[in-house]
Formats: structure tokens, sequence, C-alpha cells
């Protein structure tokens, strides 16, 4: 099949529903099916788009994606250092687990004063947001890793003399990573939701804090142009994870 | 007060909307044959709705033939949109925002004035060197995002003599007191002179307020009581009936507010208990700007329309003017 | 002597009773041993003591001399445990990497690869080969381990009866180029005595009993069908039968 062909097989659907989608909602839109200062139009949605592209484009995104990624870089910095920790010690994995799991359940209203408090309103914020959001499922994924491995390899590894660090290299390591690239493209999404919800709590600029800004004149326009833009930079970063990790994981795909 | 925005504000809107879109609501009597009213207020239960649940404890709604259902919004704007999409009868909002409303094609219209001038202020730390809006000059001023907060910010400051462009101003989202507390603004504006300010003072944080009306900013309705175009249109003898309860509940807060505090205090017991102190200084302030001295209470003025749709217009906050004689209807008269 | 066990015994923890008691056997150097009992007899655990990946507290191991410790011998599991990142070249040089040995090389690797005809699968990753093919590297990263004894638990016991055969006909026609000594266990009669100098029996009393295969060698996969073979397997068979 040709390339073409081949795009049209896999996406052809998809395209199609969202076609179909589009359409409903620009007739329901138009017709006053929807209330339009809460569903836009789509034409208004990218009339909007378009008007606002300076700001939107070169202000917003690379603001909000510049607290997604620096947060992201924490997130998987300090997640994998955390479940580390809890592989190689269980007194550590006792003692910082049930913290891991708090530190999910608390809603960020709650958060909000103490982060203010301790970050301001300065980019720290955003990523102190962002990596109490994002470094969950960087945590999960990797412990979890490392705790479903077949022992036997591990077994064979110690059978030839290996010491614990080169079963760790060598074996561990390995078998983790399926598991935590499925984490790592969560953390990926989660980031630019955390550095969204991050400008919330206070921000001059950022997709988070328009689409708020926009929300609060009435500008339900305004609100989805950056809801857009927020789902293409999710996908996007979705994207270049997933190719990353079919580049190190050809192993791991059942032909 | 009006500035906390909660995270399920947008998905709430999207669940309702994609629930059902119908411009009508279910107004179906209930059991005892009465009107179902459904009323969003514009925060949560607070000194200032008092007359409303004095109304429906004392039985002045009831009187009127009508079931009166209190609902809380989920974000500030929510009560504006909701009113016009038919899912409430009735809401409590802001008088600057409904004109940006009408502005953007949404259809409210203001029945009555709640709060006949402005609560919102600027507030700095008594101990600080400011001491007039002009000061500000060079200092950091904490606010919500929202246009109008700027647009009064820069109003005050130029009609004190100041250059607004010298300001910084830092949107510090949710919680304007953690912001002036934690001194990492100089100051802020949105919180209200019947709440935050007194809060501050509680926990130790005097403040000094400036008030917009003094400033030249027109000395606006902070809350009206809002229907949709349509709603009024359909239900304007019920909105009557509904008001007339209230005025009553109103009249009855204002000769005894110990009261009046007390019926809303025992009703909010039970979900989220209020501190007695804050709303007993609260609803001091508020009554003498509640009630007016001459007119009905509710009654609005089209020239303090004319005023607030003049000024947002000049500072840019709507692109084109306003019909204000759509704008509002004295439910009164 | 090249293993040695005297008064071996061993208890599972958390077990009460012994899966191996009193086991004594001496295996001399380039022998080819088999070791056949009934399920539960601790045939494995024995390979996985001398491995060195149980410790051995009651009665003496050794291993030339020497009390084995784990990388001391090649130890081959049930299965091929290959690491499906590793290209077959990859897996073959892995206990090299382990024990940081320089003693053999890739060329040794593709030279062993081109004797058991897998060298156009060198940088093959494990999933592209047949079970088959993957036991055989796998037999290949065992003799890289450099050990002259090698243990190997029920190599072929995944494989279809055809490429059992072909297995067995690769072993007894490299066998002379091996010079190691190998411990086996199967379940398989047949293969035991076509492969083997001697079998120990192991029953269920742990008693061991000591079968030597007078067969020439060297021997090739038709002397299956020699009666002396299928003697031996009656006997045998007998002798599990009346436990």
């Amino acid at each position: 099949m040709s390339k073409l062909k081949r795009l049209l097989a896999d996406y052809g659907a998809f395209g199609l529903l969202v076609i179909i989608v589009v359409s409903l909602w620009e007739w329901a839109a138009r017709t006053g099916k929807v209330p339009s200062f809460i569903i836009p139009a789509p034409s208004k949605v990218l009339e909007m788009l378009y008007e606002q592209k300076q700001a939107l484009l070169w202000v917003h995104t690379p603001a909000t994606l510049k607290e997604a990624l620096i947060g992201f870089a924490f997130s998987f910095a300090g997640g994998i250092t955390i479940a580390l920790a809890m592989h190689f010690s269980k007194l550590v994995e006792k003692m910082l687990y049930p913290f891991v799991l708090f530190s999910q359940t608390i809603p960020v209203i709650a958060l909000s004063p103490i982060f203010v408090l301790w970050f301001g309103y300065d980019i720290w914020s955003k990523i102190a947001v962002t990596v109490l959001v994002a470094f969950f499922p960087i945590v999960i994924s990797c412990y979890d890793g490392f705790k479903n491995i077949d022992q036997d390899y591990v077994d064979l590894l110690r059978s030839m003399g290996a010491s614990k660090w080169k079963i760790f290299i060598k074996v561990e390591v390995p078998f983790a990573m399926p598991s935590l690239f499925s984490g790592i493209k969560m953390a990926v999404i989660y980031s630019i939701v955390g550095a969204t919800i991050g400008e919330w709590l206070g921000a001059s600029e950022g997709l988070g804090y328009y689409t708020r800004r926009m929300s609060g004149n009435l500008n339900a326009e305004g609100v989805f142009a950056a809801v857009a833009l927020l789902t293409v930079l999710g996908l996007v970063l979705f994207s270049i994870a997933t190719f990353i990790e079919k580049s190190f994981l050809k192993w791991n795909r059942k032909s | 007060m009006k500035k906390i925005i909660r995270l399920i504000g947008v998905s709430l809107l999207f669940v309702l909307i994609a629930a059902g879109c119908s411009s009508q609501q279910d107004t179906s009597k209930t059991k005892d044959g009465k009107q179902k009213v459904t009323i969003m207020l514009d925060w949560y239960p607070n000194a200032v709705h008092s007359a409303i649940y004095t109304a429906k404890e004392k039985g002045y709604f009831a009187k009127e033939g009508l079931d009166v259902d209190i609902k809380m919004p989920a974000e500030t704007n929510d009560p504006l949109k909701l009113v016009a999409a038919g899912k409430v009868d009735l809401a409590i909002s802001y008088q600057p925002q409904l004109i940006v409303s009408r502005a953007e094609g949404i259809p409210v219209v203001s029945l009555a004035a709640i709060v006949r001038h402005p609560l919102d202020c600027i507030m700095v730390p008594t101990n600080s060197s400011i001491h007039r809006p002009k000061d500000l000059e060079g200092k950091n001023i904490g606010y919500s995002s929202i246009d109008i907060e700027q647009a009064i910010l820069n109003t005050m400051i130029q009609t004190d003599g100041g250059n607004p462009k010298k300001v910084k101003m830092t949107d510090v989202g949710f919680d304007l007191i953690p912001a002036i507390t934690s001194k990492k603004v100089d100051g802020i504006i949105g919180g209200y002179i019947n709440h935050e300010r007194i809060l501050l003072e509680k926990e130790g944080h005097p403040v000094r307020i400036f008030n917009p009306a003094q400033y030249g900013v027109p000395d606006y309705y902070e809350l009206v009581l809002v229907a949709s175009e349509k709603g009024l249109q359909e239900k304007k003898d019920v909105y009557k009936k509904f008001w007339k309860a209230v005025a009553k509940g109103q009249s009855e807060v204002t000769k005894n507010p110990q009261a009046g505090l007390k019926i809303l205090l025992d009703h909010e017991n039970d979900s989220f208990p209020l501190d007695k102190q804050v709303e007993t200084k609260s609803l001091n302030i508020l009554l003498p700007l509640m009630n007016s001295k001459d007119k009905p209470f509710g009654y609005q003025d089209q020239e303090v329309w004319e005023h607030v749709n003049d000024w947002l217009y000049k500072n840019k906050v709507i692109k084109e003017k306003i019909d204000v004689k759509k704008a509002f209807y004295n439910i009164n008269q | 002597m090249s293993v040695c066990l005297e008064n071996v015994s061993y208890t599972y923890p958390g077990e009460t009773k012994p899966v191996i008691f009193n086991f004594s056997a001496h295996i001399e150097k380039g022998e080819f041993v088999s070791l056949i009992g009934k399920s539960g007899t601790g045939k494995s655990t024995l390979l996985k003591l001398i491995a060195g990946l149980f410790p051995c507290e009651e009665g003496i191991i050794s291993v030339n001399g020497k009390t084995p410790g784990p990388g001391s011998v090649g130890y081959m599991p049930q299965r091929d445990l290959l690491l499906p990142w590793r290209t077959v070249i990859d897996n073959i040089m892995l206990p090299l990497e382990v024990q940081n040995k320089r003693n053999l090389t890739k060329a040794d690797a593709e030279e062993w690869l081109k004797r058991i005809g897998l060298i156009r699968w060198k940088d093959a990753l494990p999933k592209q080969l047949s079970g088959g093919m993957r036991q055989r590297v796998a037999f290949l990263r065992t003799l890289f381990m450099g050990s002259e004894v090698l243990l190997l638990d029920e190599p072929f016991a995944a494989l279809d009866a055809l490429t059992k055969r072909e297995m067995h006909d690769w072993l007894l026609s490299i066998w002379k180029e091996l010079d190691n000594t190998i411990l086996f266990i199967t379940h398989d009669l047949e293969e035991a005595i076509l492969l083997s100098d001697k079998i120990l029996l192991l029953h269920a009393d742990h008693k061991v009993e000591e079968i030597i295969v007078d067969l020439p060698r060297p021997r090739s996969v038709d002397m299956v069908y020699w009666p002396e073979v299928q003697t031996y397997r009656k006997t045998i068979e007998k002798k599990i039968a009346n436990e």
C-alpha cells in the first residue's frame, strides 16, 4: 500500500469522525442550539486564534510550554529517584509510599496559599504544581516496573556471578523500561495540565492564565482558542514521547 | 471574594451544557402547588444574603406562592451564564460584569440593585508607605485577572494624579488574602470591605482601603439581581413576587440585624459554619450600602447605568457601548 | 575429580522436610552425567546448589577442589532467558561482560555461531528466533561462561520431538570439541542414555543409584534404535516403577 493509502487506512475513520463532530458543532452553535457564550462556533474559535495569534503563539504558548518542560524534567528526575530509593530500601518504601499517595489526594486549591507563600508568583510556583501532578505517574510506573521483573533473569545473572549493581544495570533497568515509558507518556500530558493549573494560582502569562482571563471576561472563543492550543501541545509532546519510546523499545514490540 | 475560581468550574459548565441545551428551565409546580424558582447566589452564603434566607425561613416566599431553591456557583461567572442559558431563573451578579456580558451578546437583565455601592476596593497593609492611590507607582498590586479590576485600578491611580503604567499588576489567581499576607504583593484589589478586610483584621493584618467611588470610578452597584431576557418576558409576575418577599426580608433584617443573621448562621451551620463575628461586622457595613434613603429597596437609576457604561467603554473593557435601557428593569415598579 | 558432592542436604527456608538428603556423587572430568528422577526429588535444587545460587549448609560441594560460588560454573536454566533487547551475539557475550573477562572475543562467538549454523542470525533479536534456535544460543552463552563444568537443567524439554533430535545430533557432533564436564537433568530416558557416560537416578527416598552407560563414543542419534539402548531404558524404567 502506498504511504497515502496507509495513512488513510489508519486515520481515515478518526478524521471522518472529527469532521462530523465539528460540522455538527458549527451547526448547533450557528442555529443557537447551544448558547454561543458557553460553547462558541468552531469558526469563531478559529477566527479568535488567528486574531490573537501574536499573543497566543509567541507569548502564552511558549510560557506554558517552558513551565511544563521544566516541571517534567524535575518530575522525571525526582520521580525516578524516589522510585529507586523505594526499590532499594524497604524502609524507605514504607516511609515514602503513603506520602506519594497523599500528595495526589490533596486538592490543589488547598495547597494554593502554601505554594504562594513558598514560591510567590514567579515561574517556580507553576513548576511546583507541575511537579506535584507529573511526578506521580513516573514514580508508580518506575517502581512497578522494577517490582514486576521476572526473577528468573535475575537468577541467571546471579549464577554468572554478577554483582547486584551489574544485575541492576544489565537486567532490571531494561526490563523496567516499558513500564517507565508508559509513565513518561502520562507525565508529559500531566505536565501540560499541571502548568495550566499552576497558572491559575497566579500568573501573568501562559495558556492557563489566558483561559482564566478570557473566562472572566465572558469571552468563550478565547477560552476555546487557548484550550485548542493546549490540546495541540499535549498531542505534540505525547507524540515525541511515543517516538522516543518506539526507538528505545524496538525489542518489545510484538511484530 | 468574587475571585475564587474552582478547577471544576469550566468542566461543570461543559457537563451542564452537554446534559441538555434546552433554554427553558423546568418550572413545574411543586407538590403543594407552589411555583418553583431557582436562584444562584454570587458566592457562598454570607451576610449579604440574609434577606433572602429570612424571606425563606419566615415564609415570605411561601406566602407569595413560591418555592425558592438557592444554589451556589462554582465559578464567578456561572450565575450570569447559567441565567442566560436558562438553567436557573435568577442570579446575583455584578453590575459591571452584566454590562460586559450584554456587550458579548449574552441576554441578561438586571432586575434590582441589592448592594447600591462598590464593595470592591484597593487594600494595603496599614503599616505600608502607601497612603493614596498615587503612591502605588513603582509598587506591585495583586488582582484576579478580570479586566474590570485593571480598569478600576487604572482609573483610581489616574484620578489621583499617578501614572498607571508605573504600577506593576500581578494576577494572583485564586486567593487574594495569601497574596497580601505573604507580602508577595504590596496591595490587592478585588477584596471586599465587608469581607476580606474584616478577615485580614481578624488575622492580624489590618489594612487601609481606597474606595473606587472616591477616585474617579462611577459609584456602581456591586450586586444586582439578574434574570434572562426571556425569563423576564415569561415570568415577570413570578419575579415581582420574589422580590416583594425579599424586600420584606430585607426590612426585617434592617430592623433586627441580629435575628436576620441568626437565620443565616443556623442555616449554614450544618454544611459550613460561618464566623459570627465576621458576618456581624459584615452586615453592619452592608446595610447602609444596601438600603436607599428615599427609594424602595432595589431601585435602579438609569443615570448610574449610563455612567458605568461610559466608564467601561472609555477604559476599553467593552468595545462598544450597550443600550442601557435594555440592560435593566426595575422589578419593584 | 571435577565435581564432588558429599552428604549434601538442603531444606528450603520455611519447609520442614529436606528436598535433598545425604546426597553424594563424584563426577569425573570430561564426563557427561545425566540426573534423572521423579519430580520433586531435588534435581533442579542440586544444580542450583552447585551453581552457588543457594547456600550449601549441610555437606560439602567442591568443583575442581574449591567450594563453588556464583559464577564459577556455567548454569543453563530451563528457559532460554535470552535478554530480549540484546542481539544473539550480545547475549552470547553476556557472561564475559558480567565477569569482566577478555579470554573470549566476538570473533570466537562468531566461530561458534558458524559451528551451530546460526551465523546468519548474529545480529537478530531473540524474538526473531524459534525455540530450538534460542536454546542453542543459550547453550553457547553457557559455554561462554568459560567454565569447564556445565550444569544444564532440562535444556531441550520445551522442544518438539524433531527439534530435540536435531539438538541431540548437534550436541553429539560437537562433543569432541567440547572438553567440558556436563551435569544434565532430563525426564527423557532415551536422551539420557544417548548422551551420557553415566546416569544418576535419584529415588524418592533420597537414595542415589549410579548407572554406567557402556556405549561407544563417538555417539550418533540413530543409536537410539540399538537394542542395548532399549535394554538400558527398560531397566531404568523398572527401577523407577519399583519405588
